[in-house]
């Protein structure tokens, strides 16, 4: 069964597509990882100045770098074929930068806000541990990928070194076209023993004559022996005078 | 193969929603005010005093209106005075477990021993207003214990003196300055005390005229009834004054409010009849 038809819908990426696509992941994953928080960060910081979480006073320093890292990750997985190790390299790699960089976005769980005497503080790094669980499960959705290309580009390859080994294989000797026979060869002759005379215009003793076979006469019609009309061969008695005709003439 | 991947991919969509969903339906709750805790306000505290204790109740609700149950919650809360002086050792109120949609009454309860502060000098309560903060830590657990919530909240509540002005009334008195002036001789005394104390045997007062170089010249008692503005006179001996010819220059008191006793002397040139 071909690939394709084992596979439907999962498409091999061509080089063209893999650029492009490198370039799209590059770019959404800047606005979805760099600008897109720091906006939101500034937001939150400027509005309520009083919560503060772990990573508050350095967290815009901390989404740039973990930003940079998954956005560099995930082009350079898009940018490799699928199915490479160095796409489930970079795959895996961009996803434990997405659960680092969600956990400094989260401040690990932990967040206080103070206002005035009121002072509140909630912990929920379990919660964050679980959403750090269900981002990681796309790790299986990398290998899933990685192991389904993979078997695809396995088969390419196979077949690659296959056309080059057969390309690279001496070329066979044709073979010769059959001479017709222009005299005596030994392959024609006779196995038959024969026997050297002086004469060498006989050559060798005839063979012998084969046995002679019993003939057996095959007539399209017979006769009675009675009253000489002819009949079938396959008639036991003369339709003409009803004799009976000898056992020998019947077929 | 690539069903089993959008297969894997709706897998883990459905996770993630999940988790999105776990997460907002246990934080959203708290921000929102869907889980209040309805501190007492000043106007619903109660004082009672008895033999030198403060007797204080506050009530408070919890109102757990989100998705989940709140487990294990406990009220430690504290009071101090003015200058952070704690009136009580921390206490501790354990609620339990609060089902989702319930409210959960309860009041903060507890008494100071306001007699034994005033006898190690500590007079100020006794004497001036204060104001009482009441510091109450909540902490609970949210949503089976994922999430974990812990409050300080702070309530201040004025505190009321128990005696907020006493004193003579001169212009109600008749004092023998000069010691021409005819008897009888007597001085009216006002005392202002918290309502808190009424009800309670009324206050003992007792004045005495000192003079210059003699000493006691004559004193006398009275009562006063203790709650709000009350007045008390003091009738003294007048044929006492007839053997002196020291003109008095200060009237000594001697009172006892409730169970607090004190004494004190004012100058009498501050009288202006």
């Amino acid at each position: 069964m071909d690939w394709h038809s084992a596979n439907p819908g999962v498409v091999p990426v061509t080089p063209k597509s893999r650029l492009s696509d490198a370039t799209w992941t590059a770019f959404t994953d800047v606005l979805r990882f760099i600008v897109v928080p720091l906006v939101l960060i500034d937001l939150v910081t400027k509005n309520y100045p009083q919560l503060t979480t772990a990573f508050m006073p350095e967290i815009k320093l901390y989404i740039i770098f973990f930003g940079g890292m998954i956005t560099a990750a995930s082009t350079l997985e898009a940018s490799n074929k699928p199915g490479t190790w160095k796409r489930l390299l970079f795959g895996l790699t961009a996803l434990a930068f997405v659960c680092m960089w969600l956990f400094i976005v989260l401040g690990g769980g932990i967040a206080q806000f103070t206002y005035g005497p009121y002072h509140v503080r909630f912990d929920m790094s379990k919660i964050v541990y679980i959403m750090l669980f269900g981002v990681s499960l796309k790790g299986l959705l990398v290998y899933s990928t990685f192991s389904t290309h993979k078997q695809y580009l396995d088969d390419q390859e196979r077949r690659r070194k296959e056309e080059r080994a057969a390309e690279r294989a001496p070329a066979r000797p044709k073979p010769l076209p059959r001479r017709k026979p222009s005299g005596p060869e030994f392959s024609t002759m006779s196995k038959m023993a024969f026997e050297v005379s002086h004469d060498d215009s006989v050559g060798y003793a005839p063979p012998p004559p084969p046995e002679p076979k019993p003939l057996q006469r095959v007539l399209a019609f017979k006769e009675c022996p009675i009253c000489g009309a002819k009949a079938s061969p396959k008639e036991m008695t003369c339709k003409h005078c009803g004799a009976w005709f000898p056992k020998d003439t019947i077929r | 193969m690539a069903a089993r991947i959008r297969l894997l991919q709706m897998a883990i969509a459905a996770v993630n929603i999940a988790i999105v969903v776990l997460a907002f339906t246990s934080i959203w709750p708290f921000p929102h005010g869907d889980f209040k805790i309805h501190l007492p306000s000043p106007n619903e505290v109660t004082w009672t005093y008895s033999d030198g204790m403060v007797h204080v109740t506050a009530p408070f609700s919890i109102d757990n209106g989100g998705y989940y149950d709140v487990r294990d919650l406990t009220l430690d809360y504290i009071v101090f005075n003015s200058s952070r002086y704690p009136m009580i050792d921390p206490k501790t109120i354990p609620i339990g477990d609060i089902p989702a949609g319930q409210i959960t009454s309860s009041q903060i309860d507890f008494q100071f021993d306001l007699l034994r502060l005033f006898n190690d000098g500590a007079v100020g309560m006794v004497f001036t207003d204060d104001l009482l903060t009441f510091v109450v830590d909540v902490s609970c657990g949210y949503t089976m214990d994922l999430v974990k919530f812990e409050a300080t909240y702070q309530v201040s509540v004025p505190w009321d003196a128990l005696i907020r002005s006493y004193g003579p009334d001169w212009s109600r008195s008749n004092l023998p300055i000069p010691l021409t002036n005819p008897p009888p001789y007597y001085a009216a005394y006002w005392l202002n005390t918290s309502d808190v104390l009424a009800g309670l045997p009324p206050a003992q007062v007792t004045l005495t005229l000192i003079g210059n170089t003699t000493g006691t010249l004559m004193s006398g008692s009275t009562t006063i009834e203790l709650g709000g503005d009350n007045y008390g006179t003091v009738v003294f001996d007048s044929s006492a004054i007839l053997q002196y010819t020291d003109v008095p220059y200060a009237l000594r008191y001697d009172l006892r409010v409730a169970d607090f006793v004190w004494t004190g002397t004012v100058p009498i040139q501050e009288w202006s009849p």
